[in-house]
């Protein structure tokens, strides 16, 4: 398919990025990675007429461990990530969710800040995000904001930056262990596709194999990611035994309470309800174990 | 950089070339990204051609105003429907009177009849241009009710999908065989049951392209297109343009996959074909994966209400059978399809009652055509399901109640209820090969351990039979006007002055190998090596030899291509022969053709083979008296097909390939998602002239069927939207969606074929139907029947959880 | 119109190009390099695939202004000294390829999986090329292919052999 035409200009720095972007605020989109901007455009759904290509900014890229927090630059690929192996020991969750996006082909353009940017909760990162209780440090012409992820998303393809603000880095809290146990498990139907339903799962456990923090993502059912406050409660203080991931799934459920639910060809809004719980308690029971795991190999040393 | 590159080969002497896992000639310009598709083709002057479509399934076109397109920087021209089709006749389709009147221009007039369907041409400078100009089109449109389904097309006071015609129900017939009546009131266990074959598509990677150049001086149209037949399509193409054939000159390049799907584009070769006369400039279109999904050819869909007649100890008695086609808006190829089932209705098993009332009726959704296993794999479905509900019933093995029913090898050749003669095979014994290949006891275990783990899981199994290739003469029961009978291929062979071989065939292939194997078939006639014969790559009517049946389908390339190829081939032998005898002074029956030279075996020497050319061609005053010059052969081969029996019977067939299948299933009744773990296959195509391609064929087979069953389905929203209009949607499977497959073949020798071949290729969908099968097995825990050949996880999950609900 | 420069197969290339045009259109069109294909509309075929600063793209969802200074490999650009590429000889050996159409981009995604990872198991094949379809094949075949380089140790990238011309 062929695009509509449109004017394109490459940003040398982020601030000649924002400047463009002020400057044809009417009608602008940047571009990244191009994985989600450019299929839309080739289909004529998406149309701007300008694009800034950020692609080359270099300040964006890259992943820096910084005192409190990772940061991440927005440009930095899926590829990048997952090619940072020494992510494992902190930040498994980022290495689990990398690695189950597309294939190698967009893993290699696309962009963890794109991806954010595109506020598709379909895509693996943003309920990633939820569950690192993650924050989105934007810049725009009226200087940086912080943003919380579980406020930076209002609706689908919906999110807190203006058109003429850039999301530039995403910092991820480090978690009070080292022991923290994770897991991403989506459903997709087929390798490689959008997701029909992902559940994101960061967990501490104390000495006991009791939770001491949790952090849980929902994406692919509601038309945000939701945090899974239920199922974070649900755990807190708690030893995931039998009996409480079998209350799991309900509390998955009762978390995307008062959401929009996604419905489509893939699956209907009943069925992505449906199987959340399935996912939900299988990524509860993953994450646990591993945190269980890495804390006794932790304690043994 | 890649211009000289060579391949390996190991030297090896003395071999027959056919039999033998050649590696493929044709591979080298394909891993060096030369391979010629039809959009590869450059011509000075090319204008680019993009098509507007009906975004309606169902609508009154009142009025299309062009004048905003035209604007458009780059816009060549705009041609509307109306003005295309002022320079056209219509399409000709197979329908008996009045349906042969449903008109089919290829593109839409005063109403179109499917979301889609073109409604006007567009030329530009670029493909953006045109498809900037697409947009600035303005239609005014008067939206219908549309049909969207077999059974509510059937119902009195539906809406028309063809207004000059009196009902949406376009052909219908019962074909009756044996007493079906009888066995059925008699039967110890009827089962009964109605499925639904879902609609999908074979979608080759490739999409559809057509290039036109209109050669004025000549009064020709050169026409590049990736049509996989497209001498059989030039008398209706030439009728349509009101000229005559001869004055089409077609090239089909290397093309991209076709699977029956590219016989179909030639509506589109007209329509570009006025274009380019009307602007008086070549023209390109290149086929969007969406256009391709919206308004090539699907697969059939068929509500099928289906019984089974049985005795106590498993005999099939019977099969009774209502098959409601949705065949789309125009029936192009159809109702091929709904009839196919005649080719081998009964499958590979005996029994001799039956009974289809086929219904084709006409729909607001994209014209059905042909996918590979056309026909085939759905009366397969239909036998295979109603008889695994038996076996259930009964309480009989799965496979103790094939072998029950199969035909056995000493019945071959054996004379089905509907007059096909099936022409040798051993049913049990590729069942039950296959079944040891997979160590079926094995694998029964591995589902009864997946099942203790709590997952669902089935194990299937399912026979498939691949008949091929058509004999035309069937069509005679679609409508007894219809003048056609059997079918033919042709070929050349030819040695040069120089002792060069050629040959070429008049099938246009679609990645199936034909250089390499016409290549090995001349080789071992001509004692040559594969090498030393140039295969003409494509099909050129202008260079290739041609009959009104030439083309890739219905697997038909093992039996009618190979056949004449070999007979030109050993008529260029007989007359190397003779000249040789000729010059050694030595009887023809004392020689030899080998390594390139003809020997005398009572040592009265040897005769170059170049040495021969170079008499056949030059040296004329030396050649026998009688004897022409030349070394050429042009041989049309005629399959040996009769007329039918009667209006409903009659060998349609010259071979029957099948196949066994075993497919090991596991669902995650969490998510409803299955996955075949394992699936294995044995395949009996007779004689196999390049086994390394037969493979490769039945390997192509499993990743469509298997993604049939598990992936691909093409959904209509109730508008006559098409949902999975792109690969986003239309889940075509990727390496990571299947398994490896375990293939075996048997080899029990084609009782017709001059070769001992079997036409193979299509397949009869033996994995989609063993999935099916197999989902049946895996839901037995939960006392649930499957009743569909799409293994939707929705619908699963839904029957997991009604069933837990119970 | 934006003027582009690029080494495309080891050749410097100079191009004006509009904006929308696409890197596919640009390599097939105005370069004449047609061994990468097209075919889809939504970015999951990967018959487009070129490595791009020695990485697996899909090039029908980049504009050609963003290759701008890049390096691009095209399957043209595989074989060397006149000899195959042994991906390429593999896909022949194993009849890896019926009618070839997805070929170019699926050796293009193997020549990033075994650059990155030599040793793949047959599950990391299959993800490795889960970006290109096939129609063709069901697979099995280029699976085998791939993996009887890996197995044989012959994998060279062609990367650096494109520098070197
Ligand atoms: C075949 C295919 C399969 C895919 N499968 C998956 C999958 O399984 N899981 C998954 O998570 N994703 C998947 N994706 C989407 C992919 O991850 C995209 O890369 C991602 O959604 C967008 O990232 P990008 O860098 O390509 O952004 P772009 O496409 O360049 O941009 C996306 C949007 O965000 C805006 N934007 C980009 N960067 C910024 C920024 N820094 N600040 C503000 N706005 C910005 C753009 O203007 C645009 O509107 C798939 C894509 C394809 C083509
Ligand atoms: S054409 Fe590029 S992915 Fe399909
Ligand atoms: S060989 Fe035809 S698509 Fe792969």
């Amino acid at each position: 398919m062929y695009p509509r035409a449109f004017r394109y200009e490459r940003a040398k720095s982020l601030d000649h990025a924002i400047e463009l972007l002020a400057k044809y605020k009417e009608d602008v989109r940047p571009l990244a990675g191009g994985m989600s901007l450019i299929p839309l455009a080739k289909l004529r759904l998406v149309s701007p007429q300008c694009i800034v290509d950020i692609g080359r900014l270099e300040e964006l890229k890259g992943i820096k461990e910084q005192k409190d927090f990772l940061e991440i630059g927005a440009l930095t690929t899926n590829t990048e990530i997952l090619e940072s192996s020494w992510l494992g020991e902190k930040f498994h969750l980022l290495l689990d969710t990398a690695k189950e996006i597309g294939d190698v082909q967009v893993r290699n353009r696309g962009t963890i800040g794109g991806n954010l940017a595109q506020a598709d909760s379909s895509t693996d990162w943003p309920a990633t995000m939820v569950a690192l209780r993650a924050k989105l440090v934007s810049k725009g012409p009226r200087g940086e904001k912080v943003h919380e992820i579980d406020s930076f998303y209002s609706d689908q393809y919906t999110t807190a930056l203006e058109a003429d603000e850039l999301l530039t880095h995403i910092r991820i809290p480090k978690p009070g262990s080292y022991s923290a146990g994770a897991s991403h498990v989506k459903l997709e139907r087929r390798k490689g596709d959008y997701a029909i339903g992902i559940v994101s799962a960061q967990l501490e456990v104390d000495g006991d194999g009791k939770v001491t923090s949790a952090g849980i993502g929902i994406g692919a059912v509601g038309i945000t990611a939701v945090r899974g406050t239920k199922v974070e409660e649900l755990l807190n203080g708690k030893k995931v035994d039998d009996a409480v991931l079998a209350s799991v799934p309900g509390a998955a459920r009762a978390s995307l309470e008062g959401s929009d639910i996604l419905s489509d060809i893939k699956a209907p809004a009943v069925y992505r309800l449906d199987v959340i719980g399935t996912l939900a308690s299988r990524c509860v029971g993953e994450a646990y174990h591993m945190a269980v795991s890495r804390k006794s190999a932790r304690s043994e040393r | 950089m890649t211009e000289s590159v060579t391949l390996h080969r190991e030297e090896t002497k003395n071999v027959k070339w056919v039999g033998s896992r050649y590696p493929r000639k044709e591979d080298l310009r394909f891993v060096t990204g030369n391979g010629m598709y039809a959009s590869d083709i450059r011509i000075p002057g090319l204008a680019h051609v993009a098509i507007a479509r009906s975004p309606y399934a169902s609508a009154k076109i009142k009025g299309i105003d062009k004048s905003k397109a035209l604007e458009v920087p780059g816009v060549v021209a705009v041609f509307t429907g109306e003005e295309i089709v002022a320079e056209l006749d219509p399409l000709p389709n197979l329908l008996p009177s009045p349906y042969d009147k449903v008109k089919d221009y290829g593109i839409a007039v005063d109403r179109v009849r499917y979301a889609g369907e073109p409604i006007a041409v567009v030329v530009a400078e670029s493909n953006y241009a045109a498809w900037d100009a697409v947009e600035q089109l303005e239609v005014d449109y008067e939206p219908l009710s549309p049909v969207l389904t077999a059974k509510s097309g059937c119902e009195k006071g539906a809406p028309l999908v063809h207004e000059n015609v009196p009902t949406n129900v376009v052909w219908q017939r019962k074909f009756t065989y044996g007493d079906v009546d009888e066995v059925f009131k008699t039967a110890d266990l009827v089962v009964s049951k109605k499925f639904k074959w879902h609609r999908f598509t074979s979608a080759p990677l490739e999409p559809n392209v057509v290039v036109v150049d209109y050669d004025k001086r000549h009064v020709i149209f050169n026409i590049w297109s990736n049509n996989q037949r497209p001498a059989f399509n030039q008398a209706a193409i030439a009728k349509a343009l009101r000229i005559d054939a001869n004055r089409l000159h077609f090239i089909s390049p290397d093309i991209g996959g076709g699977f029956g799907i590219k016989n179909e584009n030639y509506p589109y070769i007209i329509l570009l074909a006025v274009a380019a006369r009307r602007i008086g400039r070549p023209v390109r279109w290149i086929e969007t994966r969406t256009e391709h999904m919206v308004a090539s050819a699907h697969g059939s869909e068929i509500n099928y209400e289906g019984e089974m007649a049985f005795s106590r100890d498993g005999k099939i008695l019977g099969l009774r059978a209502k098959a409601y086609h949705d065949e789309g808006a125009y029936m192009r190829r159809e109702p091929i399809a709904a009839f196919n089932f005649i080719r081998h209705a009964t499958l590979t098993y005996t029994f001799r009652n039956l009974e289809m009332d086929i219904y084709a009726v006409v729909t607001n959704k994209c014209p059905v055509g042909p996918n590979r296993s056309y026909g085939k794999m759905q009366q397969g479905f239909l036998v295979e399901r109603l008889l695994e509900l038996g076996a259930k019933k009964l309480g009989i093995d799965p496979i103790e109640i094939r072998l029950r029913n199969f035909v056995s090898s000493e019945q071959m050749p054996y004379e089905t209820p509907t007059g096909a003669i099936l022409d040798g095979g051993d049913y049990s014994r590729a069942l039950k090969k296959v079944l040891e290949n997979m160590d079926y006891a094995a694998l029964v275990k591995e589902r009864d351990r997946l099942r203790s783990e709590g997952k669902l899981a089935g194990v299937g199994i399912s026979m498939g039979m691949d008949a091929c290739p058509i004999n035309f003469s069937s069509n005679r029961l679609i409508n007894p006007k219809s003048t056609a009978s059997g079918e033919s291929e042709a070929a050349w062979v030819k040695i040069d002055e120089d002792g060069n071989i050629s040959a070429a065939v008049g099938t246009s292939p679609q990645g199936h190998g034909h250089e390499t194997v016409v290549s090995q078939i001349v080789a071992d006639v001509l004692g040559v090596h594969p090498e030393q014969v140039y295969a003409l790559p494509g099909f050129d009517s202008w260079t290739h030899p041609s009959t009104p049946h030439s083309g890739t389908y219905a697997s038909r390339f093992a039996i009618a291509g190979a056949s004449a190829v070999n007979e030109a081939a050993r008529r260029v032998r007989g007359k190397v022969l003779r000249i040789a005898a000729f010059a050694l002074k030595e009887d023809v029956e004392n020689l030899e053709l080998a390594d390139g030279s003809v020997v005398s075996t009572k040592g009265k020497g040897k005769v170059p083979l170049k040495e021969v050319a170079r008499l056949a061609w030059r040296d004329l005053a030396n050649l026998p008296e009688d004897e022409e010059p030349g070394l050429y052969s042009n041989v049309i081969y005629k399959t040996p097909f009769k007329l039918p029996i009667d209006s409903q019977r009659g060998n349609f067939s010259l071979t029957y390939s099948y196949s066994a299948c075993v497919v090991l299933l596991e669902i995650d009744p969490g998510t409803g998602v299955s996955r075949v773990k394992r699936v294995g296959i044995v395949e009996d195509a007779g004689n196999q002239i390049n086994p390394l391609i037969v493979e490769g064929q039945v390997h192509g087979q499993m990743g469509h069927q298997l993604g049939a069953a598990l992936y691909e389905d093409l959904v209509y929203d109730e508008a006559g939207q098409l949902l999975t209009a792109t690969f986003k949607d239309y889940l075509a499977p990727t390496a990571s969606d299947l398994p490896s497959y375990e293939t075996g073949s048997i080899v029990v020798p084609s009782l017709f074929t001059p070769l001992g071949t079997r036409g193979t290729g299509e397949g009869g969908g033996a994995p989609l139907i063993a999935c099916a099968n197999a989902m049946d097995d895996a839901l037995l825990p939960l006392g649930v029947e499957y009743d569909s050949s799409y293994l939707s996880p929705i619908k699963i999950r839904e029957l997991v959880k009604s069933a837990s609900g119970k | 119109m934006s003027r582009i420069q690029a080494i495309v197969n080891g050749r410097k290339v100079e191009a004006d190009v509009e904006p929308r045009k696409l890197l596919i259109d640009f390599i097939r069109e105005d370069l004449g390099l047609t061994g990468p294909h097209i075919g889809c509309d939504t970015s999951n075929c990967g018959a487009c695939t070129v490595l791009y600063n020695g990485r697996a793209i899909k090039s029908c969802t980049m504009f050609a202004v963003q290759a701008d200074g890049a390096e691009i490999l095209t399957i043209e650009g595989v074989s060397t000294d006149g000899k195959l590429h042994p991906l390429q000889q593999a896909f022949h050996e194993n009849h890896a390829l019926q009618c070839g159409y997805c070929t170019p981009g699926m050796i293009m995604s193997s020549i990033d999986l075994l650059t990155r990872n030599p040793n793949p198991t047959e599950e990391e094949i299959r993800l490795g090329i889960s970006g290109n379809l096939c129609r063709c094949t069901g697979y099995h075949n280029i699976v085998k292919a791939i993996s009887s380089v890996a197995k044989s140790h012959i994998f060279v990238s062609p990367l650096k052999k494109a520098k070197e011309e």
